[in-house]
């Protein structure tokens, strides 16, 4: 863990979050930006091994910046920092690829053991957003409409499920790794796999929904 | 930290979910600070609805009751039972630690003058006793309905 982007227009904010990774990661060396075109410039110039950056930016939404570091360094963890903890905000920035996102009002403590677990490879997954992840896949797979070239859309095995359901009871993953008699590390192996499918899964729809505007206007 | 936080749980919530989220985040502080939790829900959740000035106020009373037993208690183990009605929300928030902490100018003492204002102005009630067995116990009482119309907090 050696180099963080903090992308954040707020000034109190933002260095809230550079003590927070500085309490995370001792001697990390930490670039904070304010917009949108600074943080495309800074992912440009150097790699990072942990973004966390704002969605609702002076100068556009935060997800291209989330766009930009999953398309450039595949080694790098985007990771949303918002004030909203509804899904409505959090869902299409995972859709995005974000690996996880922090809620900006939350117990200090919280915000420094979620930063140290995400670099440990288990992103955060809060109850609300478990729900959605559900109620995303439980709806009918959708009948591809041009069988070629198209990304299959991923379902959840039936452990992801239950993952994903006790999550949404409010029970933590070593809780549930616990319960299952699995170590935690393979529970947040489930849930990355929960993160990636999400992932794959809206690139499927919107590889089906161009296809179909395809077919509609050729 | 304080924010203006327009948008922050704007939502009408059942309990059940509002019960998931509270869990959640005690449990990982729990875990964090080293503490046991045990956490009791009672009553027919599923069918409760709060609205978002109390599910914003009951989650920072909650949080603020785990943060005294988390930093202050120098206890273990933390006890949470959240029970339900249609017409109350009752929180207990226990810990095995030292004892009540007098409601003074430390920061304990601070944290609890700002529940009883809290609980007050929700036309609610907290108290903080002894625990039957040790440490303290912090009991908030919130009616779901007849908010007062103008608290201000």
């Amino acid at each position: 863990m050696n180099a963080a982007l903090v992308v954040e227009d707020l000034e109190d904010i933002r260095l809230w979050l550079e003590r927070a990774l500085l309490d995370a990661f001792p001697g990390v060396v930490v670039q904070s930006v304010a917009t949108v075109g600074q943080a495309l410039a800074r992912v440009g110039e150097r790699a990072f091994d942990v973004a966390l950056v704002d969605l609702g930016l002076p100068d556009g939404n935060g997800l291209h910046v989330v766009r930009a570091l999953r398309a450039s360094q595949p080694g790098a963890l985007p990771v949303v920092v918002t004030i909203y903890d509804d899904d409505e905000h959090l869902f299409p920035a995972l859709q995005a690829g974000a690996f996880g996102y922090l809620l900006k009002e939350q117990p200090r403590e919280l915000l420094v053991a979620q930063l140290r677990r995400i670099v440990q490879g288990e992103p955060p997954l809060s109850p609300p957003i478990a729900r959605r992840v559900l109620a995303h896949f439980a709806r009918p797979a959708p009948v591809p409409a041009a069988p070629a070239a198209l990304i299959v859309d991923p379902q959840l095995t039936e452990r992801e499920t239950e993952v994903l359901q006790r999550v949404a009871k409010g029970f933590t993953l070593p809780e549930i790794a616990q319960q299952f008699g699995l170590s935690r590390y393979t529970v947040a192996d489930h849930v990355k796999q929960i993160y990636r499918k999400l992932d794959v899964s809206s690139r499927a729809e919107a590889a089906l929904e161009a296809a179909r505007r395809g077919l509609v206007n050729p | 930290m304080r924010l203006a936080v327009q948008g922050l749980m704007a939502q009408p919530a059942t309990l059940d979910d509002v019960a998931a989220d509270w869990r959640a985040e005690t449990a990982q502080r729990a875990e964090t600070g080293g503490f046991e939790l045990a956490w009791q829900a009672q009553g027919e959740l599923t069918g409760i609805v709060l609205q978002p000035r109390l599910r914003m106020h009951a989650t920072r009373m909650l949080r603020e009751a785990v943060t005294n037993a988390l930093r202050h208690s120098g206890g273990k183990r933390l006890e949470v039972l959240l029970r339900a009605d249609s017409n109350q929300l009752a929180l207990q928030v226990g810990d095995d630690g030292a004892g009540a902490p007098a409601e003074g100018g430390d920061r304990a003492g601070q944290g609890i003058a700002g529940l009883h204002r809290r609980a007050h102005s929700l036309g609610g009630r907290c108290e903080v006793v002894a625990g039957p067995r040790g440490g303290t116990r912090v009991s908030i009482e919130l009616p779901l309905h007849a908010l007062p119309d103008n608290a201000a907090i």
